[in-house]
């Protein structure tokens, strides 16, 4: 069992966890998000948030006005949209390659990093399906990596299909309100 | 019980009214937070813990060891699809939430559910389309004469109840009027048009309250957005899908739930 580290003030939880939040409202979204890093800033980890420019522009904002210039040296960003391969097909193992590839300068420093990721993606067949492999590839890497790891989804934009199949691939599932244990992590069809 | 809630109250040398009073809140809701009979609000569970001193979370956390274990134990046990039969069995009455991804599987747990139900001699209400249900009913008659399911199966087309949940409710109305008030009910509503969204829940505001009800509503697990998902694990106690039966996350009196605030909430408590 991985060390039990602080997600927030009030809870902790084991460092590698892999957490699936569904938002509904933005304002929520972002102060969930702002929550997370403080939280990270306070234990001195390092913030990797992976979200589309226009949702960062207002982050960013919020950012500059609760950490100081040398906390802001430990968020780092990238654009959801080029590390999804938005204007391409959704490629599930260049994706993770990608990740690893990211976070392996901070994991060979032993910097401790968690991560902050948007999933989105450019219609296309199968995106379901697709998203449920590379969840469960994730889920995987989280665990030998041993990250804190948030995958963003926007409710509206996933079936309750996919959504299930996330509860599998996914120890902590949260909301705008809620924060719970997945009843299905780690139940896989056989 | 919160007994820890209650011994750390005695120890400050207050009573519930004095609690209750700094809290700005009615005894009577104290109490039943120090019964556990309530769980309180986060607005609620921080200035209890400002009062009286401690990590308001702790109104969860006390759970969180336990589900946590309780949770490991469920998952070491045998495949839980082998429990789903035994889950359906032994429930007298309760409330479920299936979201199917395969329309034969649907048949398999419906089909499922009515042997029970018949073999129980409990009367099953199913409110389905007539295309499904003449297909149940044909496999039902490999193992049941017809008179067997004509007693205890009762079906609600809703191809003919067209825009209509009074007509629907009224049809149930009348099913259940016929029946002995100790019965144990099945019901099985395959939730296919718009107009039965509020089918359940003006269902709940008949009688059939206050009878024993074994209640499964079924979704197309494709035809609704991860949102309603959610809002339906909010609502029904027990979740199932085409392979297994869990507790709902996030069915607030589900004995062994745990439901934190979200991240940013808990920053401002």
């Amino acid at each position: 069992m991985s060390e039990l580290i602080n997600l927030t003030k009030y809870l902790k939880i084991e460092n590698a966890a892999h957490i699936l939040y569904t938002f509904e409202c933005k304002e929520n979204y972002i102060n969930n998000m702002i929550a997370y890093i403080k939280a990270g800033i306070e234990m001195g980890h390092h913030l990797l948030i992976i979200e589309n420019s226009n949702t960062y522009k207002q982050v960013e904002e919020k950012i500059k006005s609760f950490f100081s210039v040398q906390e802001q040296m430990s968020i780092h960003y990238l654009d959801n949209y080029l590390f999804y391969g938005y204007y391409g097909n959704f490629r599930m193992n260049n994706i993770i390659e990608h990740f690893r590839e990211v976070l392996t300068p901070f994991l060979n420093n032993q910097i401790n990093v968690r991560t902050w990721a948007h999933v989105e993606w450019q219609e296309q067949n199968d995106i379901f399906a697709k998203i449920e492999e590379f969840e469960k590839l994730a889920d995987y890497s989280v665990s030998k990596m041993k990250l804190m790891s948030v995958c963003a989804y926007d409710a509206s934009d996933i079936c309750a299909s996919l959504h299930i199949n996330m509860m599998r691939t996914h120890e902590y599932i949260m909301t705008d309100k809620e924060f719970v244990k997945s009843s299905l992590y780690r139940v896989f069809i056989k | 019980m919160r007994e820890w809630l209650i011994q750390l109250r005695k120890s400050k040398q207050l009573t519930q009214q004095q609690v209750a009073s700094r809290c700005f809140i009615e005894r009577s809701y104290y109490s039943q937070i120090e019964r556990g009979k309530r769980n309180p609000s986060t607005h609620v569970a921080k200035i209890i813990g400002e009062v009286l001193g401690f990590n308001p979370l702790k109104f969860f956390k006390n759970d969180l060891d336990f589900s946590f274990n309780e949770y490991k134990k469920l998952s070491s046990e045998k495949n839980p699809h082998e429990n789903m039969l035994d889950y359906i069995k032994y429930l007298e009455y309760g409330r479920i939430v299936y979201l199917y991804n395969s329309i034969q599987k649907y048949y398999k747990h419906l089909f499922t559910y009515l042997l029970i139900g018949i073999k129980d001699k409990r009367h099953c209400i199913i409110i389905d389309n007539n295309k499904n249900y003449c297909l149940l009913k044909k496999r039902l008659e490999s193992v049941y004469t017809n008179k067997e399911i004509e007693n205890f199966v009762h079906h609600i087309n809703i191809d003919i109840s067209n825009h209509d949940v009074e007509s629907v409710i009224q049809n149930v109305q009348y099913l259940l009027a016929k029946l002995n008030d100790n019965e144990c009910i099945y019901f099985w509503i395959h939730k296919e048009k718009m107009w039965q969204n509020s089918l359940w829940e003006k269902l709940d505001e008949t009688d059939i309250n206050y009878i024993k009800v074994l209640a499964v509503q079924a979704f197309n697990a494709s035809l609704i957005s991860g949102g309603e998902h959610i809002k339906l694990m909010k609502k029904y106690p027990l979740l199932m899908t085409d392979e297994e039966i869990v507790t709902s996350p996030f069915f607030n009196s589900n004995p062994n739930s745990l439901i934190l605030p979200s991240l940013y909430i808990q920053e401002n408590i």
